[in-house]
């Protein structure tokens, strides 16, 4: 893999999306293969399907959420496809974009379920 | 005088039957065969005495009856007859506690009471008509307890099992008698000692007739003693109520033991009956022991344990060890008994276990083993010293060996707990050893002193030695085998523990027209990436046909759920419509049940044509009818349909691809749910699960299973095409694919596919939800996931497929069975309705059947229940708002004595309103977590646990610890909580070492079968203290910042809308529920705190309000709370309605006085609330407040049912009104939150938890089977999981049958939640346009709204398209809300 300056490239998978289905893309990424993820709750803001509130006081399940996580090139189209199939049905965002990781062997681990 | 005593104490039941027939009440009946069961136990007492004091234990005094029905007595009979007629009573006496009125109930007492007469007749020495008629009848009243309760498949099946077994039974015992009785005379049965010498003389077809009639007599014992081969029978009664359960396992089943015990003098001369008996047995114990090992259920558990028991029986009479047989049937008897009817408590033992103090530096492993073999040796030497006389060789072999075993194996359960430090530990386990195997030697040594007149010896001896030391080795070579090498004794996991042997193609019946025997389609291969992508795309399908899933939370913290959760977004009628056809439960009441409702009173005419106009519009538009003078309106004719038309019906369509193949009940026949089921319990559980190196998979351990069952039941492509999913057996999204692949369902059939997968297992499938999505990373069970159920599913119904050739392409006939099969029941539905309607208005010609017919096509079938639901809405609505619509209260500025602020649940309601009318104190709703989301580690327990609502996470952790003076207090309770543990972990090893269960239950059988006659006939009266002063405090961590600390008690004063005008006392009142015997406990506990009790919420949050910073701190934010303020904790018990008085000394001196008036009012507030309650409990009036301290009650208070309001408002809104326990009372004062900062909270949360707990109450009272979790006497617990109903199958989900009915009828009125809101409507509407949870639940239909801006506007209620509509005022009117 070629580098630069030392960075490994890989791909950077964000997801808006109901709090509640979290679980859902947060195993998406583990049957993917991805070695972890960072899970931001109650973020607000607006877009599409209009205004977003944002942390509740006493609800962290009904609020937007976003997950992040940076994955090798081939473990992304299967992310994707999982993600892209709940969002046919949810509201929510994806966005891929390429990142550069100094710790590749911290993303490259073995898929969860094998 | 003698004979009339034996007469009576085997007879004395039957007096109850033609009372118990007659009986108008369950607690009649009960009352009669307690008193006749007593009766016959109190002459069994007096036997017991007078053979005891007879010189040969044979009383004078005999009336001389005709040899074929002489009864005799003897000091056998006599201590059997005392056993099984005080267990009947026992049972009796529960059953009549926890039986509701039902038509069934006078028989089912009849039949208790003729199984015991029955039994009991078999124990005493009679003359052959006696002995077969009490074997008979014991047998068929047992065939008709039985029978009925539970309409499966699987439960007909077993109950098909006991009634053939008992016909085998019946046949031999005949058989023996009339061999018997034409050989040797009837005085040779009453007599065996006489009738051998001739029956010795005779042969049949070459054979001693001796012999003949020992062999029947043994094949007679083994299947009323669940002996191979009829070893499966007992499994089967757990399809019958708990109390059924705890009669076969006490008495009747040991039938082996009482034929073998009374006919000793011929059975021993019987070589061959004897060997039979023998093998029978040890091949017997093998199965068992392996079997109950295997079981994660408890009542399997006990029942396969049982069947080992009765080998073992079986095996200490065949060695001539008549007495050690008695003591063994008495002893194990009463401790069966007692665990049956204490089978309730698995679930709290199992939490209990969980929350106990780890253990102290353990012994080592080796050094346990060591001392546990030493202390039994010690144990067993010093006992067989001081135990019997006298012991035959082979006897003493086996009493030695299996005490051995039994004190081997607690002595190891003792120490491996580390309850004290290594040396303390041994010792205690040395003295106990010491202790209790000297007394079991001694207890054998009186018993066998006792009886051993009766008792012939056993003729060979070496054979006896010989087969002692078989028996003795056979269990240890599987306790050996069970300890070291598990997977050999414990594989295929789905083939040894069921009911029936699953996946039997014999059953399958294809269904020609859908079957096809192509092979699979010739698909291409998938590249590298578009297998990727497909895998991605599988595991969307998994999460999209999930959402017809409830995560189902475990006992161990019972949250209330909507069952159709996952299908909210779709809004209620679509919900309820896609609910039925998946899940297979009715989602709406019946008509019947509205109409019911209707009558009394629940809905008018006008509540039903309102509910018309609005949603049959398009109906009501159609020109009304002109016939014989009159106009029947078309509204008139929608009314009368649904007044007066028929049910609908239901279709069930094929869910999966096997069953539009097979049948929508192929599931059912091949056994495959219970098969699903038994993976998952004994993956979660471990129990039975391959111990090999780390947790195997769910899948790979299915995908062994099936192999090896495919090898037997399977045909070979079947075998083969499980070979090829070798490679991926470990990853269940490859399994599913798979599987999906090879019944070639097509991408876009997916998720429909994968869905009826999972609703086929739903409650196992909530549960593997609740784990993935709920579950706090800290949990103890494995993890699991929905992708592991769908593909262990899908493997298996594409293994029979491919078993039976039908696999491939049939995706064109895919779609057809997907359509209701038949247009049939919807003509005659159609035709039906229009007969109901035409008859009710007496029309008859053909042009008016034709119109109704048109104007009721514009009523869909499905839209008539919705209709009648929103008529009894609307009506609840209307009395509720009426109620609630009064001119505003003048406010005062008095100070009240106390405020007490209760949780929001329903049940404060009438306790609030009870203490408010004593006129002194204020109360408050506030969700009883009180505002922080904490986690909760209590002194002594093994880990924090999460104590606040499942839609937050806990952010700090209170620790509660000894206050400084009270530091060696605290020390001891943890030391006695740690010997409890040790106690426990020593008895649940006796369960686990195979063979050691013997010795262990007879022992501990003759303390446990008194302490539960004690619990039964008359149960705990205490009550709760009212103070507690505590030895402990409990605070909030000192990593929590002075800033959060400020900012959690803030938030919580403004939530609850408690700023100013503070009491000199107030008290933080959470609640909980002490039941007993009550797996599902926890559903009582407070929602607000996960499923547990509130009371360390309580005291860490008043104690937080306490401090003198955090005092100092809200001044500053503008809350000044007097100095003579004191935060109290308190903790509401619902089933007493005692409030208790937490950390009173920590008080300060100058509020004692009044904390002792407040205590005194709260007592008299329970009192008058308890005794409302009262009238609609069943029972007696007295024990309201007790009930929840009986182990057989099943109803100790009504929970939360007949809720149907959430009230979000000042209390001046609903003080002093009547609200029938039915609405949650949430505090809030508009006028202080004009952003609706704090409205947006209570909506986005509370709200939500009560939408969740009315749901579930709606759901489980509309089908109580499908969407409830079934009677209560029926369940069968799975650790802190679940419970299963009967022997098998799926986890039960939502609530019990006693939660929401009481004799037979709802008890709970299902209606929607409905929302009183005081606050400005524009705000109201705002908060629900930004939350999305809102959106869909008021948009959906799930929750109405109701809200007025002040107390002197009329309430408006939010309809459909988020326009207001007000409500006409109606102050004249009183409406009740007490539920008809």
């Amino acid at each position: 893999m070629s580098t630069w300056n030392g960075f490994t490239p890989m791909a950077r998978i964000e997801v808006v999306i109901d709090g509640e289905h979290i679980p859902t893309v947060r195993e998406l990424l583990l049957e993917a293969g991805a070695t972890g993820y960072t899970a931001v709750d109650g973020v607000s803001g607006f877009g599409h399907s209009g205004e977003h509130a944002g942390r509740l006081l006493f609800n962290d399940r009904n609020s937007l959420s976003m997950l992040i996580s940076v994955v090798p090139h081939d473990r992304v189209q299967r992310v994707v496809a999982g993600i892209r199939g709940l969002l046919d049905h949810h509201h929510g965002v994806v966005f891929i974009s390429e990142t550069h990781v100094s710790r590749a062997d911290y993303f490259e681990g073995v898929p969860a379920d094998a | 005088m003698t004979t009339v005593l034996a007469l009576l104490a085997a007879l004395g039941p039957l007096l109850a039957v033609p009372y118990a027939l007659r009986s108008p009440r369950t607690s009649m009946a009960a009352r009669t065969t307690v008193a006749a069961c007593g009766v016959a136990a109190l002459a069994s007492a007096v036997l017991l005495v007078i053979t005891g004091v007879a010189d040969d234990g044979r009383p004078s005094g005999l009336i001389d009856l005709p040899d074929a029905i002489t009864v005799g007595a003897d000091r056998v009979a006599a201590m059997l007859l005392l056993a099984i007629t005080a267990t009947g009573a026992v049972v009796a006496s529960f059953s009549g506690r926890s039986l509701d009125e039902s038509p069934r109930s006078p028989r089912y007492f009849a039949a208790v009471a003729v199984v015991v007469s029955g039994a009991a007749l078999v124990a005493t020495p009679t003359g052959p008509i006696l002995l077969v008629v009490g074997w008979m009848i014991s047998g068929w009243a047992l065939v008709d307890l039985t029978r009925g309760w539970s309409d499966t498949l699987t439960a007909r099946r077993a109950h098909e099992r006991i009634r053939s077994t008992v016909i085998a039974g019946d046949v031999s015992l005949i058989a023996a008698v009339v061999v018997a009785w034409v050989v040797a005379g009837a005085e040779g049965v009453a007599s065996p000692a006489v009738g051998l010498t001739e029956l010795r003389a005779e042969s049949l077809l070459g054979i001693d007739a001796h012999v003949v009639v020992g062999v029947l007599l043994v094949i007679a014992g083994a299947a009323r003693s669940s002996l191979v081969p009829f070893h499966r029978w007992l499994v089967g009664t757990l399809f019958a109520p708990t109390p059924v359960s705890a009669l076969v396992h006490a008495g009747f089943v040991s039938g082996a033991g009482l034929l073998l015990i009374q006919f000793a003098p011929i059975a021993v001369e019987a070589d061959a009956a004897m060997v039979l008996a023998f093998v029978l047995a040890v091949a017997t114990i093998v199965i068992a022991l392996v079997a109950s090992a295997r079981r994660p259920d408890a009542k399997g558990a006990l029942a396969w344990s049982t069947v080992g028991q009765m080998a073992f029986m079986v095996v200490q009479c065949t060695i001539g060890a008549f007495s050690a047989a008695v003591f063994h049937i008495v002893g194990h008897g009463m401790y069966k008994a007692a665990q049956f009817l204490g089978v309730g408590e698995t679930a709290a033992r199992g939490l209990r276990a969980r929350r106990r103090p780890g253990g102290l530096r353990p012994v080592s492993p080796v050094a346990v083993l060591v001392a546990s073999a030493a202390i039994a040796s010690g144990a067993v030497v010093l006992g067989l010293l001081v135990g019997p006389r006298d012991l035959e060789a082979a006897e003493g072999i086996v009493l030695a060996s299996f005490a051995w075993l039994a004190v081997a194996s607690a002595a190891h359960g003792w120490l491996a707990s580390g309850s004290r430090k290594p040396i303390a530990s041994i010792t205690f386990a040395a003295l106990g050893g010491l202790v209790v195997g000297v007394g079991y030697f001694l207890g054998l040594r009186v018993v066998k002193n006792f009886l051993d007149p009766g008792f012939a010896g056993l003729g060979d001896t070496a054979i006896g030695v010989a087969g002692a030391l078989l028996a003795v080795a056979v269990v240890s070579t599987v306790a050996i085998v069970d300890a070291v090498r598990p997977d050999l004794l414990r594989r295929p996991v789905a083939t040894v523990t069921q009911v029936r042997p699953p996946l039997d193609l014999v059953s399958i019946d294809p269904d020609e027209s859908a079957a096809t025997t192509d092979s699979p389609p010739d698909r291409r291969t998938m590249t590298v990436e578009e297998t990727e992508i497909d895998r991605g795309r599988l595991t969307a399908d998994v999460a999209r046909a999930g959402a017809l899933i409830a995560p189902m939370w475990p006992l161990s913290s019972f949250v209330a759920v909507n069952p159709l959760g996952g299908l909210e977004p779709d809004g209620f009628e679509q919900a309820v419509a896609d609910g039925e056809r998946w899940l297979r439960g009715r989602t709406v009441p019946t008509l019947h049940a509205f109409r019911t409702g209707h009558a009394l009173g629940r809905s008018t005419e006008a509540d039903l044509e309102r509910a018309i106009r609005q949603h049959a519009s398009a109906a009501c538009e159609r020109p009304a009818i002109e016939a014989s003078g009159r106009t029947i309106g078309a509204d008139e004719i929608v009314l009368a349909d649904l007044l007066y038309g028929p049910e609908n019906v239901s279709i069930e369509i094929p869910r999966t691809r096997l069953e539009a193949i097979a049948g929508v009940r192929v599931a059912d026949q091949l056994g495959i749910d219970e098969m699903v089921a038994d993976w998952v319990a004994s993956y979660l559980t471990g129990v039975g699960w391959p111990a090999t190196a780390g947790t195997p998979r769910l899948v790979t351990v299915a995908h062994g299973d099936l192999q090896a069952l495919a090898s037997r039941r399977l045909t070979q492509p079947a075998v083969a095409w499980l070979d090829t999913l070798e490679p991926h057996s470990h990853s269940a999204v490859e399994i599913l694919a798979a599987s999906l692949e090879i019944m070639g369902v097509e991408p876009d059939d997916r998720v429909d596919e994968i869905r009826g997968h999972l609703a086929a297992v739903s409650g196992w499938a909530g549960i593997a939800k609740w784990r993935s999505d709920w579950a706090h990373a800290d949990e103890t069970l494995p993890p699991l996931r929905l992708v592991d159920i769908a593909a262990v599913r899908a493997m298996t119904t594409a293994a029979v497929l491919v078993g039976i050739g039908a696999v491939g392409a049939m995706s064109a006939n895919r779609s057809a069975p997907v359509q209701p099969v038949s247009d049939d029941p919807a003509a005659a539905l159609r035709a039906g309705r229009i007969d109901a309607v035409a008859a009710h208005f007496d029309l008859s010609s053909d042009d008016d059947r034709a119109t109704i017919g048109e104007i009721l096509d514009l009523v869909a079938p499905s839209s008539r229940p919705l209709m009648w639901l929103h008529a009894h809405e609307s009506n609840f609505d209307e009395r509720m708002l009426t109620l609630l619509d009064r001119p505003s209260r003048p406010t005062t500025d008095e100070r009240p004595d106390a405020q007490i602020v209760l949780c929001i649940d329903v049940r404060s309601e009438g306790f609030r309103r009870n203490l408010e009318a004593l006129g002194r104190d204020e109360t408050l709703g506030f969700a009883g977590f009180f505002g922080v989301p904490m986690s909760v580690q209590e002194s002594g327990w093994s880990k924090p646990e999460a104590r606040c609502p499942v839609l937050v996470s806990p952010s700090v952790t209170a620790t509660e610890r000894a206050r400084f003076d009270a530091v060696d207090a605290v020390a001891d309770r943890l030391m006695r909580a740690r010997t409890v543990g040790a106690l426990s972990s020593a008895h649940g090893a006796t369960k686990h070492l195979a063979g050691a269960a013997f010795a262990a239950a007879e022992t501990v059988g003759w303390f446990t079968g008194p302490a539960a006659a004690v619990r039964t006939f008359a149960p705990s009266k205490s009550l709760p203290d009212a103070r507690q002063d505590g030895t402990t405090t409990i605070e909030l961590g000192d990593d929590m910042l002075t800033e959060q600390r400020l900012f959690a008690a803030e938030s919580v004063l403004r939530t609850m809308g408690l700023v100013e005008r503070f009491a000199p006392v107030v008290v933080l009142c959470g609640h909980t529920s002490a039941t007993t015997n009550n797996p599902h406990a926890t559903a009582l506990e407070c929602g607000a705190c996960a499923g547990a009790g509130g009371a360390s919420n309580a005291r860490t949050v008043a104690a937080l309000l306490n401090e003198p910073d955090v005092r100092v701190g809200l001044v500053e934010r503008g809350i000044e709370i007097p100095d003579d303020t004191w935060f109290l904790a308190g903790v509401h018990e619902t089933v007493s309605d005692t409030v208790t008085l937490l950390d009173v000394d920590a008080a300060p001196a100058e509020s004692a006085d009044a904390i002792v008036a407040l205590s005194d009012r709260l007592e008299q507030a329970a009192n008058a609330n308890s005794a409302v309650r009262a009238r609609h409990l069943p029972g007696p009036d007295e024990t309201v407040r007790t009930r929840g301290n009986d182990w057989a009650q099943v109803r100790p208070e009504w929970g939360l049912a007949t809720n149907a309001a959430f009230v979000i408002g000042p209390r001046a809104m609903t003080e002093d009104l009547d609200l029938a326990g039915r609405a949650f009372l949430h505090s809030y004062r508009p006028d202080r939150d004009p952003e609706g900062a704090v409205l947006e909270a209570i909506m986005t949360a509370p709200l939500v938890v009560g939408h969740w707990i009315s749901s579930q109450y709606f759901f489980s009272t509309v089908d109580a089977e499908a969407f409830g979790a079934g009677d209560k006497l029926l369940h069968n617990p799975i650790g802190t999981i679940g419970v299963l109903s009967g022997a098998g199958g799926d986890l039960r989900v939502g609530l019990p049958l006693q939660s929401t009915h009481v004799d037979g009828r709802p008890h709970h009125q299902p209606v929607r939640l409905l929302a009183v809101i005081e606050a400005d409507l524009t705000v109201i509407d705002e908060i629900i346009d930004r939350n999305a949870i809102l959106t869909q639940l008021v948009g959906g239909g799930w929750i109405r709204i109701a809200a007025r801006a002040t107390a002197d506007e009329p309430w408006s209620t939010r309809i459909a398209d988020g326009t207001w509509s007000a409500l006409p005022r109606r102050i004249d009117i009183h409406p009740t809300l007490e539920i008809s």
